[in-house]
């Protein structure tokens, strides 16, 4: 009786979670008072500039995940597997910078973006993300759990690190980097504050994130449902993975 | 491991590491000299001018009070929040774990689209009227930004917990069920001081995301002037971005990050010693 009581009220809060998503979903599938498609229909036919932005937050995205992940697996299994002088001192300097607030390091951002000249531009809210240290504490994070015996094995094999990475180590952590690649979309598909400081006097390289509200009150929720969808997507696609791979947050 | 092979890794490893030190370690270093600099076209050392202007400013002053009433009004709500679920969530049989998924799901939605719904909400003559109301300070205007704040964090906060619970040993359950132990002394008495490091990380990662609120506000007021009780620190360092008064942010963000620095050492402190007795 109990547990059935439990169960209840922990579905029923899980539920009221979802409701936001929920009541998003289907304001955006109706206009005036009755149900109907028009907003979607509006939205993918009136030019509201809104897939001008949309694309500018895909292409983002797709950058920051593929560039950050790429160039943070080989650092990830340096400080997981080879032992080399200062690599623990470097560790610990990554993980104090993942640690600090978003306001202590928008501030060097901005001035090596500056120095480069590259504020207003595409790469000012690509670079930084691609850099930032959470990508490469993941990978170090998951790559612990290769056993050193099939990485002896496979230098026997083979001496090309990238045959190593690509046959010995990759296949071990499949799920867990599918999970990051999926973390660090969601979270560049989401940006706000670099665009509003990196592209002070640029608003046309914008993403939709800054974007959305100036659409139209009639097409509103029709374009926030579809910014939505693939954020949505990715979460019920990965949803396993990511939880578990979320686990390792834990230092 | 041959020399070659390693020399190759660390090859392939440099280009992340020369990209965080350009863009972190590297102007981070730079921006602690701005904070001694005085402004203007002639350089000099100001020794602590900066840090004495910016903390007399007044603005700096309120979205300091307000980002620490925030960050502790907000933490210690998504902590219990988290605590409580994750009890739930344990006792529950394991086809209903989907139910977990609902909670973490805020953590990966685009804050835009989910702004849409809090607008919706919370703009209405009568919520209005709430926020008007003296006696409380304001507390009606951040309200949307605490829920914001809970229904997005609590899922990260919930798989830590969840995992290091599943981590206790049964036997432990066991023999405090043999002994008569209530549910409520169990988890008292012997869950919790077992995740008892778990629960601290949860603490300090939710510390930390609950600095992050800037982007909710923003997009909740539309702008980057929220009302008075809503005004935090990257409101403040924002406006000086716009104005760029790079030594008045520096000093900021120098005196911020020694804040939370020290915050998170002395929680960790206080963890050892309480983990001594």
């Amino acid at each position: 009786m109990k547990k059935r009581l439990l169960t209840a009220l922990m579905t029923s809060l899980g539920v009221f979670f979802f409701l936001p998503v929920a009541s998003l979903a289907i304001k955006s599938l109706t206009f005036g008072k009755s149900l109907s498609l028009v907003q979607y229909w509006e939205l993918f036919t009136v030019d509201h500039a809104y897939f001008k932005y949309f694309w500018n937050s895909a292409l983002y995205a797709f950058v920051i995940t593929s560039a950050s992940i790429i160039i943070s697996l080989p650092l990830g299994f340096l400080f997981a597997k080879i032992k080399f002088r200062g690599a623990k001192a470097l560790f610990f300097i990554y993980i104090a910078v993942m640690l600090l607030p978003f306001q202590a390091t928008l501030l060097p951002n901005y001035i090596r973006l500056r120095d480069l000249g590259f504020l207003n531009t595409p790469l000012a809210l690509t670079l930084p993300m691609i850099f930032s240290p959470f990508a490469v504490f993941l990978t170090r994070q998951f790559m612990t759990s290769v056993p050193d015996e099939l990485i002896d094995y496979a230098q026997l094999e083979t001496s090309s690190a990238l045959k190593i990475m690509r046959c010995a180590v990759l296949p071990q952590i499949k799920p867990a980097i599918s999970a990051l690649a999926v973390l660090i979309f969601c979270e560049s598909w989401n940006i706000v504050e670099q665009a509003l400081i990196f592209s002070m006097d640029n608003p046309e390289i914008y993403p939709l994130s800054v974007k959305l509200a100036e659409l139209p009150e009639d097409v509103a929720s029709a374009g926030g449902a579809v910014y939505m969808f693939p954020a949505l997507m990715l979460f019920l696609i990965f949803r396993k993975p990511l939880e578990t791979s979320m686990e390792s947050y834990k230092l | 491991m041959n020399k070659k092979l390693r020399l190759k890794f660390l090859a392939l490893g440099l280009p992340a590491a020369a990209g965080f030190a350009a863009f972190y370690i590297l102007p981070f270093i730079r921006s602690v000299g701005y904070a001694f600099l005085s402004g203007g076209l002639k350089k000099r050392f100001a020794g602590l001018e900066n840090f004495k202007a910016v903390a007399e400013n007044e603005y700096f002053r309120l979205a300091l009070k307000n980002t620490a009433l925030f960050s502790l009004i907000g933490v210690a709500a998504v902590m219990s929040l988290a605590l409580l679920l994750s009890f739930g969530l344990m006792k529950l049989s394991e086809r209903l774990l989907w139910i977990k998924s609902a909670f973490i799901m805020p953590y990966v939605l685009p804050t835009a689209s989910v702004i849409l719904i809090w607008r919706a909400v919370f703009d209405s003559d009568g919520y209005f009227y709430l926020t008007r109301l003296e006696a409380w300070g304001g507390f009606f205007d951040v309200l949307p930004l605490y829920l914001l704040f809970i229904w997005k964090n609590v899922g990260i906060d919930i798989i830590l917990l969840t995992a290091a619970m599943s981590k206790v040993p049964k036997e432990v359950y066991e023999a405090a069920a043999i002994d008569g132990a209530s549910p409520k002394t169990v988890g008292l008495k012997i869950t919790l001081p077992l995740i008892s490091p778990t629960l601290l990380f949860v603490g300090v990662l939710s510390f930390l995301n609950s600095l992050k609120i800037f982007k909710e506000s923003y997009l909740f007021f539309g702008s980057n002037y929220p009302p008075d009780s809503a005004y935090m620190l990257q409101n403040y360092m924002n406006n000086h971005f716009y104005k760029l008064n790079y030594q008045n942010l520096s000093a900021a963000a120098v005196m911020f990050t020694a804040f939370v620095g020290l915050a998170i050492f002395f929680a960790y402190i206080f963890s050892e010693r309480s983990g001594e007795r």
